[in-house]
């Protein structure tokens, strides 16, 4: 299976450019890229900024660390842009976030149960308008509902598939609005199935196939789209833990090979440090970006991601407490 | 031991043996009442199955299920294109949904027997009564299921339209019709037995054909022999549809489950 993944992978032309350019990044010492300065990164702290007082920076120095390290300043640009995004319902979910993120970073969202995390996923990906603040995608502000020029591929926690299609016309209906051919659509909808592992699977409508399978046809549907931006809403809630460390492990390598800048919700602060290139900790809410860090490697390439979970661990029970108390005082 | 027990069930589940054994059972005590109280009262079992060979030899059997059958073609039909349209204007405007859901309600706790007197006023002896009182009475089964079936829309799969950009007719013929199309099915099944019935009764009054019409005739000319006859015909009819539309319908849009 691996095998042809990889072929699946290289059949795409901007992921095969990718590697050229990440062995490059990799061949250069470790100082050369990291004096290049962040653009945009300077009006709101990031990411240096926010390294100082409040969250903690783990260098790494690893062989692997390089090349991710490399990521965000190889291009240099901002991709996602959050500023002063403010969310109230009945009760005040979202209080002021803003962060950004780089190009080809991997970020993952975590905070305490009900503190706003998919809320504000869904804000990103202009399923919800923001109460107050913005949201910008390469500079241009996300429109709640309005058809945006920028595709967001969208995985949910639920597959969301359409159980009377096969995975293959699931990922081709996606592609209708971009006004391919149906050929052209079942192709592409097959390389993508191919790609997250589904080859032979194509006809297989979803309620035959297991819900890790289901997950990575949510995944091949939104990566076909060919998006800007990846969002993924604790997208392995619903799996068994085996199935779970084999889809962070794929998310890892379709991340590794196509280069997406990819945010991802979920509750499970080890899932974050083993997958996330930056892991952002919201606050009880309503939430504010507690912590803000910035893994050099995904997983094996941090010196201590022991450190940096039982860390998070320490924070984000402070952070319950703090929500019980308040919730308890409120009539 | 359960293997030995589990196939013999399995075998007598095939040919319905106990309903079988009821079916026997029934003949005997049918039969005996026959031959108690006569012919007039309760022609034999034998009587009735030579009466419907007659029947479906003399062709009868076609003149009137077809003429029944035709009528509710056009009455229920039309109460499915009709229904299929309330479902979808309660889908695309809110007001629609309310006004439908009454109109709904309503029509569902009105008598068969006050469109039969209502459409013998308006429409004479004509074709027309059967046809109008199967319309307004499967109407409101079937609406109900169709209604119910677009706002059991999974609202999370609208939202994933949305996501990736679908326009709206593509969100209609993708997400909104597949969804609804197993409670129209269920909703068609039920008013398609539901307007056998109701025209049947209908056919009583006004007109000159069909099986409601020979079942009330056979009774006037006293051959009761006959008004069983065709309530077997009526039966067969039932079934016959039920298993080759209904069961074949249901196995072809449920090929995904």
């Amino acid at each position: 299976m691996t095998a042809s993944v990889r072929r699946g992978g290289d059949l795409r032309p901007e992921a095969a450019g990718r590697d050229r350019d990440r062995r490059a990044s990799r061949r250069l010492p470790q100082g050369a890229a990291a004096p290049r300065p962040l653009a945009g990164g300077g009006r709101h702290g990031l990411p240096d900024g926010t390294r100082a007082p409040t969250s903690r920076a783990v260098a790494s120095g690893r062989r692997r660390a390089s090349r991710v390290a490399g990521g965000p300043e190889r291009t240099g640009a901002v991709k996602l842009e959050v500023e002063g995004v403010a969310k109230a319902y009945a009760l005040p979910i979202l209080a002021d976030v803003s962060f950004q993120a780089a190009q080809g970073e991997f970020v993952c969202l975590l905070g305490p149960n009900g503190c706003g995390k998919t809320t504000l996923l869904r804000i990103i990906g202009g399923l919800e308008a923001p109460t107050a603040g913005e949201v910008r995608i390469d500079g241009r502000p996300v429109a709640c509902g309005g058809t945006r020029d920028l595709p967001v591929g969208v995985v949910f926690q639920e597959d969301r598939l359409l159980p009377w299609m096969t995975l293959a016309d699931n990922v081709g209906l996606v592609l209708k609005p971009q006004g391919l051919d149906a050929p052209a659509r079942r192709t592409t909808a097959t390389r993508y199935l191919r790609f997250v592992g589904l080859q032979g699977f194509e006809h297989y409508y979803p309620g035959r196939v297991s819900g890790g399978m289901r997950q990575r046809a949510a995944i091949a549907r939104a990566l076909a789209i060919g998006p800007d931006l990846l969002l993924m809403d604790e997208p392995f809630g619903a799996l068994d833990a085996q199935n779970r460390r084999i889809m962070q492990a794929e998310v890892k390598r379709i991340w590794a090979e196509t280069g997406k800048t990819i945010v991802f919700v979920t509750h499970s602060i080890e899932e974050a440090v083993s997958i996330g290139t930056t892991l952002i900790m919201l606050s009880a809410r309503p939430a504010r970006v507690r912590e803000l860090i910035r893994l050099d490697g995904p997983g094996g390439g941090s010196p201590d991601p022991r450190g940096v979970v039982d860390h998070l661990n320490q924070v984000i029970m402070e952070e319950v407490v703090r929500q019980q108390g308040e919730d308890a005082e409120r009539p | 031991m359960p293997g030995a027990l589990g196939g013999g069930r399995g075998w007598a589940d095939r040919v319905r043996l106990p309903s079988l054994v009821l079916l026997a059972f029934l003949l005997v005590v049918w039969e005996a009442a026959a031959r108690r109280y006569g012919a007039y009262v309760m022609p034999s079992p034998g009587a009735v199955v030579a009466g419907l060979v007659g029947v479906v030899r003399s062709g009868e059997v076609w003149t009137h299920a077809g003429a029944s059958l035709s009528r509710i073609a056009v009455g229920f039909g039309s109460a499915v294109v009709v229904a299929v349209l309330m479902g979808l204007a309660s889908f695309l405007w809110r007001p629609a949904r309310i006004a439908v859901a009454d109109t709904v309600t309503v029509l569902n706790s009105t008598s068969v027997f006050v469109w039969i007197v209502v459409s013998l006023i308006w429409f004479g002896l004509t074709n027309m009564a059967p046809i109008f009182t199967t319309f307004m009475i499967t109407l409101p089964v079937v609406a109900a299921n169709v209604v119910e079936g677009v706002g059991s829309v999974d609202r999370r799969l609208l939202e994933m339209g949305q996501v990736y950009r679908l326009s709206g007719w593509e969100k209609f013929r993708s997400i909104v019709i597949p969804s609804t199309i197993p409670h129209l099915v269920a909703g068609t099944k039920v008013g398609f037995g539901l307007a056998l019935k109701v025209s049947v009764v209908a056919e009583i009054f006004g007109v000159t054909s069909g099986i409601g019409y020979v079942m009330n005739y056979s009774r006037e000319i006293l051959a009761t022999r006959m008004v069983f006859v065709w309530a077997l015909v009526m039966i067969a009819v039932m079934l016959v549809t039920d298993k080759l539309v209904f069961e074949s319908l249901t196995r072809r849009l449920g090929r995904w489950r």
